[in-house]
């Protein structure tokens, strides 16, 4: 698990701002071009390593914006303009990132990680729910300037084919920025998909329907929670009270508009035992959703505090998870489990399982020393505890692991 | 919109429209919901009193289960109509199109003399029952006169490849139009498969035709039922079936019984014979009243009784079969549970309210006329001609006008009919004016005398009971046929809620 | 087998329509002649005639149930389409109109 932050000494730096970080052969063999979009040599931090030490006299002449001195040996006193240097974790930033450094912190962001499993573009800490469960908690204030940030790092990220995600907080709360970075990265990078994850409510307004279609970015899906098959149970995980309409709607208005949706629940005492009864919800009044995600609930934010409402042992509700999961897939609709260690999963619902805590957030546990599937396994969340500890956590056998992985047919 | 919104203080929940059904069989959970929307619950008698008196618990699962498949709502609180409209929309989505089946009677010529023919057969050699050029470019306009994106143009007799070239000029016709309509069209050739040549078979390869053909059981069953010249007609129909498949793969030609009475004494061989020739599915369909059943012998009768009887055995051993590896699924039945199961209509337009008579299906008969089933010029041959629609060379604008799509409307919507408005099954059943004007001279019909009710309802109940009873095994079977995969695949069957 | 039975109920209770349906429903096996009687109904009913006999025609006692069942029924029905009237005209449009958006 790396971290998306840590410190450097900083220097030379007037405003917070965005840095490519590219290394010498990078900057000599691609120029420009190591970004999908328009950018300067400004915009670049030249990597710099031990083995450029001999040619530092020349390297300071590069018209770019900043250096990052890689190795301690490197005098940061003979070089000009904007240095980071003296990381405290030097896995953290890498060439490919994308940073987000300014004066007023020693701390350095991480934006986009070359390679990475999970980039997302943060769009606001706002939100208009309060989830009981909620892993970012929502601030309550004008953070519109992730906007022009966001449209600033779809320029500098790398070319190519990968999955970008888009989250908050609520993303729709700055409908014109939402729109305006959907553009953007459909006429940057339109190799990439993007993955918005909403909680659909303000589309219930229809008008999103004509600007979505105005765009037509064509490789967007929705990520979008509904906990239950009725208002009150929904309500009552999202604290919002009209929210089920308002999600229903919002749907039904993104199917309108050609959209591709997925629907994501998180899994607890509260989405646990009607989880089936949801599953054929969605299949009879959602046939068009492309995807479904069963995920493990995170200990983090509010969860920690509405523990007494949320925790179920992922040993106990692995019948609902069956059931729902197979009267999807029966139906056309793709199923996956996300965030559950392998260990404690039915063995039959292989067939579901992804691996799928992004690679920043999972860690594994003293009990998983000997356990042969840590390269197939999620892991934990870095927030895990004890207490939200399933009983059944054990090291897979590498037998285990054949059983899982072969034999889920079971002929007459 | 609901008015209720205005009493937001009225405590508890409200009825939406819904039907029942008393099963008498012993189980607690005798009676079943049906909702507007399609979807279903059983639930023991006193619930069912406790519901409509509005005294349920609000806190129960099974409150929670009426609300979330539209059996009851909260005033004031979250309006269900846009979701159940989304699913009623979907059930009904074949009427936003025009009609998508297009049958083309290119023959009344025949070899066979099959008891239970529902056509008037014309000699092998006599070439006045063909379909003329003329007719058939005619039909070809109407086709594309359907607002339908997806269309099926099959093609029927007689024995249709007795009148192969016109079957080509047609098929030569569509495909010349559609590279500027861009449609998706399925050819089908309903055939005994007695008389393939290799310019068929080319002709067949290059459109992707596919062939249905009728096989009614082992060697013994199918040459009684239906005599050739020859007396060969099982030997040269698995010789044809053999050659398609080699030619154009596995999966090009599918199957169907006919039972006669002799038929229902052996359900066990009829499917064994249907495993032996690699079929994937099988469909065990009753006698109609048409043509030559209509008026042949009694020993051609039976009751629809006697067919639900046969059909269960079949059923069971089917599903036997199927869950020791086997895939043979059972036609109709598998669109039955597409009904109630999914919130989309199967397809067949024979099963469908408003009817699919006419709306749903055209049949360009030989002669030129156009009639709105296949069934319908069946009932010409009993001197019936009342259901005509036009003349090919009209419009179809103006043969869906003719008055007698008016009368099939009238009397082909089931929600309005005496006996289905009430019935608990209608959102998965259909309406058959012309079924119930040809056994009881009524398009309206009695129900209590219907044998398409008979048998509808004792399919239905047969498999809303298994859905409600059967192991896991069974259930696992069902699925397959759902979803089309294999038993292997399928190692649950899911939530059966 | 023959018999007849004559089961009486209150308009109030039962409206035509309901007895109506009942007749209706049953008429493969029970022959019911239905007379109003002032504020009463009478259901005049009898095991129908088949041709060629029909074995599992009810009994007078098992008429008497079957037929006061379907009464309740029917009755049950009358009652949720009165508090529901309106609904399915409603879901109908709402689900058929126009093209789709």
């Amino acid at each position: 698990m790396l971290r998306l932050d840590t410190q450097f000494n900083i220097r030379g730096l007037t405003n917070r701002r965005l840095f490519k970080i590219v290394t010498l052969q990078e900057l000599i063999e691609k120029g420009l071009d190591n970004c999908a979009g328009n950018t300067v040599f400004e915009d670049f931090m030249l990597w710099v390593d031990r083995v450029d030490s001999a040619i530092v006299h020349q390297l300071v002449t590069l018209p770019v914006g900043g250096f990052l001195l890689a190795d301690d040996s490197l005098n940061p006193d003979d070089f000009t303009a904007t240095i980071l240097n003296a990381a405290k974790d030097k896995f953290v930033v890498k060439p490919g990132d994308v940073i987000s450094a300014g004066p007023d912190s020693n701390s350095v962001r991480v934006l986009y990680r070359r390679g990475s499993n999970s980039n997302l573009l943060f769009m606001t800490d706002r939100c208009n729910s309060l989830c009981l469960m909620c892993s970012q908690p929502p601030k309550h204030i004008d953070d519109y300037w992730h906007i022009a940030e966001n449209l600033k790092l779809i320029d500098l990220v790398d070319p190519g084919a990968e999955q970008l995600g888009i989250s908050g907080g609520e993303p729709t709360l700055y409908r014109e920025g939402l729109l305006a970075i959907i553009a953007h990265a459909k006429s940057v990078l339109p190799d990439k998909s993007l993955h918005i994850l909403s909680n659909g409510r303000l589309f219930c307004d229809s008008s999103w329907i004509a600007d979505l279609n105005n765009i037509g970015h064509t490789h967007l899906t929705w990520g979008i929670p509904l906990y239950a098959d009725n208002a009150e149970d929904h309500e009552n995980v999202v604290q919002a009270p009209g929210a089920f309409t308002e999600t229903m709607a919002g749907l039904y208005n993104l199917h309108r508009a050609g959209q591709t949706i997925e629907i994501r629940v998180v899994l607890s005492k509260l989405t646990a035992p009607r989880l089936p009864a949801l599953a054929h919800f969605i299949f009879r009044n959602l046939p068009f959703v492309k995807h479904v995600a069963l995920m493990g609930i995170e200990n983090t934010g509010l969860a920690k505090k509405n523990y007494e409402t949320l925790w179920i042992d992922p040993a106990d509700y692995q019948e609902q998870l069956g059931l729902a999961a197979w009267y999807l897939d029966i139906r056309g609709i793709t199923v996956s489990i996300y965030n559950l260690p392998l260990c404690v999963l039915d063995p039959r619902l292989q067939s579901f399982y992804r691996q799928s805590i992004s690679d920043w957030k999972n860690l594994f546990i003293d009990a998983c020393q000997t356990c042969a599937a840590t390269q197939s396994c999620a892991g934990f969340f870095k927030s895990h505890s004890e207490r939200w500890q399933s009983r059944n956590i054990h090291p897979l056998s590498q037998e285990d692991l054949n059983i899982r992985q072969g034999a889920t047919h079971e002929i007459a | 919109m609901m008015g209720s919104a205005l009493i937001a203080k009225d405590a508890g929940y409200r009825l939406l429209p819904f039907r029942f059904l008393r099963l008498d069989d012993g189980n607690s959970n005798n009676v079943l919901l049906t909702a507007e929307t399609g979807e279903y619950l059983f639930v023991p008698e006193m619930l069912l009193n406790t519901l409509v008196r509005r005294e349920l618990d609000t806190h129960s699962a099974i409150y929670k289960d009426l609300l979330a498949r539209h059996f009851i709502y909260e005033p004031g609180r979250h309006n269900p109509i846009p979701e159940m409209a989304a699913q009623y929309r979907s059930r009904k989505s074949f009427l936003l199109e025009g009609p998508a089946l297009h049958i083309f009677v290119v023959t009344l010529r025949c070899n066979h003399t099959c008891q239970y023919c529902q056509v008037s057969r014309a000699p092998q050699s006599d070439a006045g029952h063909d379909m003329s050029a003329e007719h058939a470019s005619h039909a070809v306009e109407r086709v594309f006169e359907s607002s339908s994106q997806v269309l099926t143009v099959e093609f029927q007799g007689g024995e249709p490849l007795l009148a192969f070239d016109r079957i080509q000029q047609i098929i030569e016709a569509v495909e010349a139009r559609n590279e500027v309509e861009k449609r998706n069209i399925q050819y089908v050739v309903t055939t005994t498969l007695h008389h393939l040549s290799d310019a068929i078979l080319d002709f067949a390869e290059r459109y992707n035709i596919q062939f249905s053909t009728s096989l009614d059981g082992p060697a013994f069953l199918h040459n009684a039922n239906r005599p050739t010249p020859t007396k060969d007609a099982y030997e040269r129909t698995v010789d044809g079936i053999n050659r398609v498949r080699a030619r154009l793969g596995h999966d090009a030609v599918s199957a169907l019984t006919t039972l006669t009475s002799r038929s229902l004494e052996y359900p066990e061989a009829i499917i064994d014979e249907y495993v032996a020739q690699g079929f994937s599915s099988i469909s065990l369909r009753p006698l109609s009243p048409y043509g030559f059943a209509k008026t042949s012998a009694r020993r051609l009768e039976y009751s629809m009784g006697d067919f639900i009887g046969f059909y269960k055995k079949a059923m069971a051993y089917l599903i036997s079969i199927n869950a020791r590896g086997t895939f043979l699924s059972e036609g109709y039945c598998a669109l039955l549970l597409t009904n109630i199961l999914t919130p989309f209509s199967s397809g067949y337009v024979d099963l469908r309210s408003p009817l699919g008579a006419g709306i749903g299906t055209l049949v360009y008969n030989y002669d030129g006329d156009v009639y709105p089933s296949d069934e319908s010029r069946m009932l010409l041959e009993m001197g019936e001609d009342g259901l005509k629609l036009g003349s090919v060379k009209q419009p179809m604008k103006d043969l869906l006008n003719s008055p007698v799509i008016d009368l099939l409307l009238t009397c082909g919507v089931a929600e309005a009919l005496p006996g289905c408005s009430d019935c608990a099954l209608v959102p998965y059943c259909g309406a058959d004016p012309i079924e119930h004007f040809a056994r009881q001279g009524d398009p309206i019909g009695h129900r209590a005398f219907s044998s398409f009710c008979e048998k509808n309802m004792g399919l239905l109940t047969h498999l809303f009971t298994m859905l409600r009873d059967g192991d896991e095994k069974t259930l696992r079977v069902l699925m397959s046929w759902l979803s089309r995969r294999s038993l292997g695949d399928l190692p649950s069957a899911g939530y059966r809620g | 087998m023959e018999w007849n039975l004559t089961i009486t109920v209150n308009e109030q209770a039962y409206s035509l329509r309901v007895v109506q349906r009942v007749a209706y429903a049953m008429a493969a096996t029970l022959s019911i002649h239905v007379k109003p009687n002032g504020q009463n109904i009478d259901l005049e009913i009898a095991p129908t005639l088949i041709v060629g006999g029909n074995d599992s025609r009810p009994s007078r006692d098992q008429a008497h149930e079957l037929v006061l069942r379907s009464l309740n029924d029917f009755a049950m029905r009358e009652q949720i389409q009165s508090e529901t009237s309106g609904l399915r005209e409603l879901l109908v449009n709402v689900a058929l109109r126009g093209a789709e958006s």
